[in-house]
This record gives structure tokens, C-alpha cells and sequence, in this order.
């Protein structure tokens, strides 16, 4: 038997989920100007940004300064040139992810270094590497 | 940084499931590295069958009760939860929440807490990849779900913090209060969803570099 209250615990969690994205205005300190700017409603900022792409594409289309069949295949131009960014970010955060293999020899020389007190001191510490 | 100087308590939440080799090893880096702060490591322990819980209660002996709270649970509830159930024993006014596996390294925590006083952050987050920051033992494929998911979530979010998949941090016990209470994440998507909302909150949010360290007590692999 379905519990009669389920579906109201899911509409609360797409709220939650709602309001993920346009939470910004309960702050519990008084942010700068410049912080004021990062927290405007992040929905807002979406939907001005995919309004301003569409009314340029719109207006493309009605004043024809480029052939309608150049026009038409922008926003697959758009999507294509997004996922290519993407994909560059990706490559150029693989090929310049910062790598320390010092740490791997000092944390070594810690785990020794813990070994030997806590033994001391009768903590279970597993075997000897 | 004398006590004079710090009078704040930190509450350090370290959440464990089958840490047995590695607990002992990071309570005892955390006192090392944190000699002149008044501090308590509190372990959620989710029910580990390898005797994790065992450990922590010859570490009480060692470094005292007071110091070590042991707050075990019955079985694997996740690590969101694991969180909340260890901000209810909480008597710090700032928590840490690290990884009891080695990968966060407690030699940090100076940093994190040198950082907060000077800016008064609300968080300060550790953060891989600015200069000074880095891994170590990562293969490709865990190189490019770490990036992937990174530059994905700064597109789609704008979060304003390099790292958001690290899980490193240093909260005020209020603000780690406010956001946890909103979240609605399980699982590892939580640590995400925690600075995403903080950021949208407008909570003062600065970043430490530090290494992550696939470690193991058997050596970074």
C-alpha cells in the first residue's frame, strides 16, 4: 500500500532541488558589492543569458543580414562550440593537473613516524609496511 | 598562534567506515599538527566490521576522552548524515570536516585556521588545482572524472571556488548549520552541493592549496 504522504515528500524535495538554483537572498552576513553581484538569483542570470542569444538569433532571422539558411543552423553552432569548450577545458586542466610526488615521501615518513609512537603506546597499528 | 591569540574551539568531524589501519594515524598527525589550539576530533563511525571503532577507544586512552569522541552509528548511512549526526556533538565554534583515509593531510589545518583568522571566512576550503596545490597517485581516469566534473559544475553553477569535489574544509559550526540544512544530496555529491550553496548564500569563501594523497598505510600507489 502507497503511503499517502509520498507524494508530498517529493514535491518538497523538487522544491529543495528548486531552490538549489534560486537561493541567494538568505545570507547571515552583510555581503560587499562584490559579493552582491555573485549572488543574484543564478536562475536569473541562466534565463537572461539564453534571452539574449535567443533575441539576437531572432532578430538575425527577421533583419537577414545573413542567408536564413546560415541562421537556422546557429544554435547547433552554439551547442557544438559549447561542447568543444568543454572539452578544451578538460584537456587543458589534464594536461596542466598539478602532480606532487614529494608529498607521497613525506607522508611516508609520517605514517612512520605515527607507527612508532602509537606502538608505544600500545595502539593497534597494523603491520609493518 | 597561541591560545592567547585563538581563543576558538574547532570540532574536527572525521566520518569512518573500515579506517582500522588508517584512524590511529590521522588522530595522531591531527595532535601533532595542532599543538596550540584547543580542538576535538569527533568520529562518526558507521558500524565498520574491521574494528575501526576498537582503535579510537585505545586512541581515548592515549589522548583522553575529552578529546576523542567516538559517536558510532549502527550501519552505513551515508556520508551526509554522517555530518549532521557529528555537528550534534559538536562544542566547537568552527568544524573541519576531513577524509580519515590520508588523502587530507592535517598539516593543513594550521593553514585553514591561519587563513579564517586573517579573512574571517565563513569557509575556507582546501583546493587542488591552483599553484601551490596538487595530487599525487591519481590515474588518468580519476584525473579526468575529477576535471570533467569540475568543469561541468563551474559552467552550469558558477561557484566562485576552484575545487568543488575536495571535501577538505573549515566551517563556522553556524554556517556549516545553515547550509547542511538545506542540502539534499546523498552521498559524495553532497560535499558539492554544500559549497554551491554556501556560495549562493553569499557566505565569505576563501581556498587553501593543499596536495591530496592517495595514501593507504601501504604507501601512495
Amino acid at each position: 500500500m502507497t503511503c499517502p504522504t509520498c507524494p508530498i515528500k517529493e514535491r518538497e524535495k523538487l522544491i529543495s532541488l528548486y531552490d538549489f538554483l534560486i537561493s541567494g537572498t538568505k545570507a547571515k552576513i552583510s555581503p560587499s558589492s562584490q559579493e552582491a553581484g555573485r549572488r543574484m538569483k543564478h536562475i536569473v542570470k541562466i534565463i537572461t543569458f539564453l534571452v539574449a542569444i535567443s533575441s539576437f538569433w531572432i532578430g538575425l532571422l527577421q533583419t537577414s543580414i545573413l542567408p536564413c539558411s546560415y541562421t537556422w543552423l546557429l544554435p547547433i553552432y552554439f551547442i557544438v562550440s559549447l561542447g568543444c569548450y568543454g572539452l578544451l577545458m578538460v584537456g587543458v586542466g589534464l594536461m596542466r593537473f598539478p602532480t606532487c610526488p614529494q608529498e607521497a615521501i613525506l607522508l611516508q615518513q609520517d605514517i612512520v613516524e605515527a607507527r612508532e609512537f602509537l606502538k608505544q603506546r600500545g595502539v593497534d597499528v597494523g603491520g609493518s609496511d | 598562534m597561541g591560545k592567547n591569540e585563538n581563543k576558538n574551539k574547532y570540532s574536527i568531524i572525521v566520518p569512518t567506515y573500515n579506517e582500522r589501519l588508517n584512524i590511529a594515524l590521522i588522530v595522531y598527525l591531527i595532535f601533532k599538527h595542532l599543538r596550540d589550539v584547543d580542538f576535538e576530533v569527533i568520529i562518526v563511525d558507521d558500524g565498520s566490521p574491521d574494528g575501526t571503532q576498537d582503535i579510537v577507544i585505545q586512541l581515548q586512552k592515549v589522548y583522553g576522552q575529552d578529546r576523542i569522541l567516538l559517536r558510532p552509528r549502527p550501519k552505513k548511512l551515508g556520508l551526509g548524515t554522517a555530518y549532521i549526526h557529528g555537528l550534534k556533538h559538536a562544542s566547537g565554534n568552527f568544524v573541519v570536516i576531513m577524509d580519515a583515509d590520508l588523502s587530507h593531510h592535517p598539516k593543513y589545518l594550521p593553514s585553514f585556521i591561519k587563513k579564517q583568522l586573517e579573512t574571517g571566512a565563513s569557509i575556507v576550503t582546501g583546493t587542488r588545482y591552483v599553484k601551490g596545490g596538487g595530487v599525487h597517485g591519481w590515474n588518468l581516469m580519476r584525473k579526468l572524472t575529477s576535471r570533467g566534473a569540475n568543469v561541468l559544475a563551474q559552467t552550469l553553477l558558477w561557484p566562485g571556488v576552484s575545487d568543488l569535489t575536495g571535501s577538505f574544509r573549515l566551517y563556522k559550526k553556524s554556517v556549516l548549520e545553515d547550509v547542511i540544512s538545506s542540502c539534499v544530496s546523498k552521498g559524495y555529491v553532497f560535499q558539492m552541493e554544500m559549497i554551491v550553496r554556501a556560495s549562493r548564500k553569499g557566505y565569505h569563501i576563501e581556498e587553501v592549496d593543499l596536495h591530496f594523497c592517495i595514501a593507504m598505510v601501504c604507501g601512495c600507489i
